[in-house]
């Protein structure tokens, strides 16, 4: 193999690791179904990737913490609500069989609590603020598409009224 | 080449011509042969100063691309980000590629588009993370940046990018230590992550070691030379007479993930000195030595770890322990800038002995300068760092002499 080649064959190998990390994410948005959860969040800011949005969901706190930390692993069912809202249902160690109604996240669990790879948000510069603000003031909703499986993929943050923020 | 090589060449010629080693058309093929690239030197400018003026261009380039995308300029769709990323990743390489080895035609500036490239394999990286606000344990990020720069850094043979390499392991080393330890960042045991990047430098040193022959010999001393700064670097935190208050932390506890760290590079850094010194050549005996050093060295970072009040230096400490830390800190720093020194001249790499000497100069100017210290622990410092010093010059003047005398012998003997 001649030493061009080999140079092609690592970079497509860097950009095929790119393309794998936007698929995994890529797939609940395309084989998914969308669904909004309340959210809580805290503003810090990450220095590789500029500023972003913390975020706590009511699921962030699966009750005692024993049930889960020797698998490390939680479910948590959500239910629709007549608003359009998901809240949780019960938790679980092994994947529940949800209804047309239901939905499961798959998250892992230490010590600090539940985290379902939706907890960061990420926005323009400077703009972190003014939504940090909005969730005093008014409700702030997460769209999520997930999959059936439970894996998340955190879609955008929406007002009370509806508007993207 | 460097102008003051051609100029003591020239004189070296003529000494040889007149004392008739070499013929009068060698002294002029030899003269001949090292004119042309010094007169290019003289009036280009020297090549490792243009490869170095590129290399901060594509760095400068680099991290202006890495801040455009954490602006997350919204103006742009994700998609569009996307795209561009990919496209520059894989054109800057191609251009790199071609300009360095196809045409051969800018090889210093195909060099630099090549370690462009690196650095935007890494902001490609984030922004995917951005884009889809993955915020899945964000050390993997650097991981998967280093996994990524090394198979390009070892096919071509390029030594930045081995810097760059061992720069970004170390990001993912602090990280990686500090997110699995969950330490709450108001207690933090800053000390612990010291002794990590120092076992992390022993390790690079060791694997410097490792390429000391064959094709990737031109490795040894940038993993060697890093390995150093780290080592060095990290016990010149410790000697600090403040430390055992500010670095411990409040919170002990008896294992802590950081640990885990320690004692990973500490064994890999043993095995690899151990490797190293077995398949050395009889009669080469600083890989024994090194490998004894590092014993001293993890051991005593064990012992530190472990034994933290008994160790000296912490708030818990018995009064007559208080001291030992500190002090102990500043003669391992001492005896690892003479053995930065003594290995550099044996083996007679520049980048120990500079290495050495800078951070001799440090610690001579803190410890001045220090007033944590009173005056007579510090002129004892001195003292002492001075009798050894010019008793180790007197041994070394001793030996050099017997060399010298026995060589003398040899060339005149029949």
């Amino acid at each position: 193999m001649s030493h061009r080649t080999k140079f092609v064959i690592i970079i497509c190998l860097q950009v095929l690791a790119l393309f794998g990390m936007i698929a995994i994410k890529h797939y609940p948005l395309v084989a998914g179904k969308k669904i909004m959860l309340k959210v809580m969040p805290v503003d810090p800011r990450s220095l590789m990737r500029g500023d972003y949005v913390d975020l706590r969901y009511e699921v962030s706190r699966p009750g005692s913490l024993d049930t889960f930390l020797p698998k490390g692993r939680v479910y948590a069912k959500l239910k629709r609500d007549d608003d359009g809202i998901y809240h949780p249902e019960g938790y679980f160690v092994d994947r529940p069989d949800i209804g047309p109604d239901e939905a499961v996240l798959k998250g892992s669990v230490d010590y600090r609590g539940a985290r379902y790879g939706i907890e960061t948000y990420f926005v323009e510069e400077g703009t972190g603020n003014n939504i940090e603000n909005m969730t005093r003031t008014g409700q702030v909703y997460a769209v999520i598409a997930v999959t059936r499986g439970g894996n998340a993929t955190l879609v955008s943050l929406v007002s009370g009224n509806g508007s993207k923020l | 080449m460097r102008q003051g090589f051609h100029d003591r060449l020239i004189k070296e010629i003529t000494l040889w011509r007149s004392e008739g080693v070499i013929s009068a058309e060698q002294a002029v093929e030899l003269a001949r042969r090292y004119r042309a690239e010094s007169e290019i030197e003289k009036k280009a400018g020297p090549g490792k100063f243009i490869s170095t003026v590129a290399v901060l261009g594509a760095t400068l380039l680099g991290i202006g691309i890495i801040l455009f995308f954490a602006a997350n300029w919204q103006a742009m769709p994700r998609y569009q980000k996307l795209v561009l990323v990919t496209v520059c990743l894989m054109s800057v390489n191609y251009a790199g590629y071609t300009l360095a080895f196809t045409r051969k035609s800018f090889p210093r500036v195909g060099y630099s588009l090549l370690f462009l490239g690196m650095l935007l394999f890494g902001s490609a990286i984030f922004l995917v993370a951005q884009a889809y606000h993955i915020n899945a344990h964000f050390p993997n990020g650097f991981l998967l940046w280093a996994a990524g720069v090394l198979p390009v850094a070892y096919l071509l043979g390029y030594r930045t990018g081995i810097g760059l390499l061992v720069l970004i392991v170390g990001i993912w080393v602090g990280l990686e230590s500090y997110f699995s330890a969950h330490e709450p960042v108001y207690n933090l045991s800053i000390i612990r992550y010291i002794l990590v990047y120092m076992a992390y430098g022993a390790f690079l040193f060791e694997l410097g070691r490792t390429h000391k022959a064959g094709k990737y010999e031109r490795f040894r001393v940038v993993y060697s030379s890093f390995g150093i700064v780290f080592v060095m670097a990290s016990t010149y935190l410790l000697t600090f007479k403040w430390g055992g208050t500010f670095l411990l932390g409040r919170h002990q506890s008896a294992f802590n993930r950081v640990m885990l760290f320690y004692v990973i590079f500490a064994a890999a850094s043993l095995l690899l000195a151990t490797y190293n010194a077995a398949r050395r050549s009889q009669g080469d005996s600083i890989s024994y030595w090194v490998l004894a050093g590092l014993a001293v060295l993890f051991a005593a970072g064990v012992f530190q770890l472990a034994f933290p009040a008994q160790a000296g230096g912490h708030p818990a400490s018995p009064e007559n322990h208080r001291y030992m830390y500190p002090v102990w800190y500043n003669v391992l720093l001492f005896a690892e800038i003479l053995c930065a020194l003594a290995m550099g001249y044996k083996e007679r790499i520049s980048a120990f002995i500079n290495t050495g000497l800078v951070f001799f100069v440090i610690l001579i100017v803190t410890r001045y300068f220090d007033f944590l210290w009173k005056l007579l622990p510090r002129s004892l410092f001195f003292m002492l760092g001075g009798v050894l010093l010019i008793v180790g010059g007197l041994l070394l003047e001793r030996k050099r002499r017997r060399v010298i005398a026995a060589i003398r012998a040899e060339a005149v003997a029949p």
